[in-house]
Parts: C-alpha cells; structure tokens; sequence
C-alpha cells in the first residue's frame, strides 16, 4: 500500500493529467499524436480513480472527463 | 514456474533450497509431475532498468533488453502499433510470473515506486513513445500503475524478481 506522501505524489500526476487533457491539443503536435496521448491518459484515469489507496481526494474533474 | 516448497511451514525461497544426495536440484518431481522449480534470480533481484526517449524507439528493449533477460518476459517484445521510424508508436511486452514493475518515472507526471506490483506479478504493458511524449502503460493481468502512461519527455520504468 503506498504510504500518504505517495499517494498524495500521485494525486499530483493525475490532476496534471487532468488540466493536460482540459486545455487540449499543443499546437506544436500534431492531431493524431494528441489522439494516442489522450487516449492513453484518459484510459489510465478509467482505471485509476477507482484504486484502493485514495482517501479524501476530489476525483470530480476526473469523472467530468471519463463519465 | 517458480513454485515454492513449505518446509516445516515455510516457503523455501532461495534459488536452490531443495537438494538430494547433496546436489541441487532444478527441478523437483513428485509421480512424474513437476511440483517445483528453482527461482531463476534471488528474490527482490532487479533485473533490469530501462529509460526511453520522446522521439525515440523501442529497438533495444526490443532487442538487446529482452536478449539479456529473456526468462523476465514470456516472449519477446514487439512493436504494436507504428514501428521504429514512426512518429508515434507503441510496443508490447509481458512479463513472465514473478516479475512485475517496480519503478516506474515519467519526466513530467512522476514517479510509481511504492512496489505494490510485488505480489500480482506477470502481466502485460505498453510503451508509448511519441515526438514530443513517453510513457508506460498497464493493459493487463500483473498490477497496475499509479503514473499515467504519456508525460512530456522520457520515462524509465524497472522489473525486479519477486518469484510470486
């Protein structure tokens, strides 16, 4: 089980992913590589806000992209 | 597989515990059925630890990372989409039973180290390499990842033998 500071470390890298995906494509990629890169990422948020070690943790922009 | 024998209620871990007429065995039989096999590394052996570029390729995990460590995988790994030259693409690999990723950093999303893989070993990932992004992505079977699987820049991830 990851220990507070991990998961709150975690917790950081899923809210980046978040706004990453909130604020859209870069300009400097291109269409289809954003396509495999979001995708990708939203996949992962599918499996990831339903693990076993978050606590108090606000998932709601999380399911305002998967839901 | 790396199975154990319990001895007086406890596993034998090591990777020859079992011996006869002071030889050790690989292998243990029991009627003609293998029962046991020796662990090919110690456990919590870190096997390997590789680090992909955005704009890079898969070519030497492919190649010389799995000509290294073959018996860490089940079969070699391959490109799954796109290939060396692409753009974007993505290469496959699973992991044999025992061994599971135990780091895993992406340059902008951070770091997965906290070895809950160790006991839900094997499975199946995904790299993703793009021009400007990497990462590493869980598809199934083995344990999850807790960094997501496409991050600006390189990623690294490692494989460790847990023989569970």
């Amino acid at each position: 089980m990851p220990t507070a500071e991990q998961i709150a470390h975690y917790y950081e890298g899923l809210c980046k992913v978040v706004d990453n995906i909130n604020a859209g494509k870069p300009d400097d990629i291109i269409q289809a590589s954003w396509d495999i890169h979001s995708s990708t990422n939203i996949a992962w948020l599918r499996t990831i806000v339903d693990a076993d070690f978050w606590t108090d943790e606000d998932m709601t922009a999380v399911h305002l992209i998967i839901d | 597989m790396a199975g154990d024998i319990y001895f007086n209620g406890s596993a034998l871990t090591g990777q020859h515990d079992t011996y006869f007429n002071g030889v050790a065995m690989d292998n243990v039989y029991l009627d003609g059925a293998k029962i046991w096999t020796r662990h090919p590394y110690a456990i919590g052996t870190q096997i390997f630890n590789v680090s992909f570029s955005a704009g890079g390729n898969m070519d030497s995990f492919i190649g010389s990372t799995y000509d290294s460590y073959p018996l860490a995988f089940t079969a070699r790994p391959s490109y799954y989409s796109g290939s060396s030259g692409s753009l974007d693409k993505t290469c496959r690999f699973t992991l044999a039973d025992g061994f599971y990723v135990s780091y895993y950093n992406q340059a902008e999303l951070g770091t997965d180290s906290d070895g809950a893989g160790a006991a839900n070993t094997g499975g199946t990932y995904s790299i993703y390499i793009g021009g400007t992004v990497s990462g590493l992505s869980h598809v199934s079977g083995g344990g999850g990842l807790s960094i997501a699987g496409s991050g600006n820049n390189g990623h690294s991830f490692k494989v460790t033998y847990s023989g569970q």
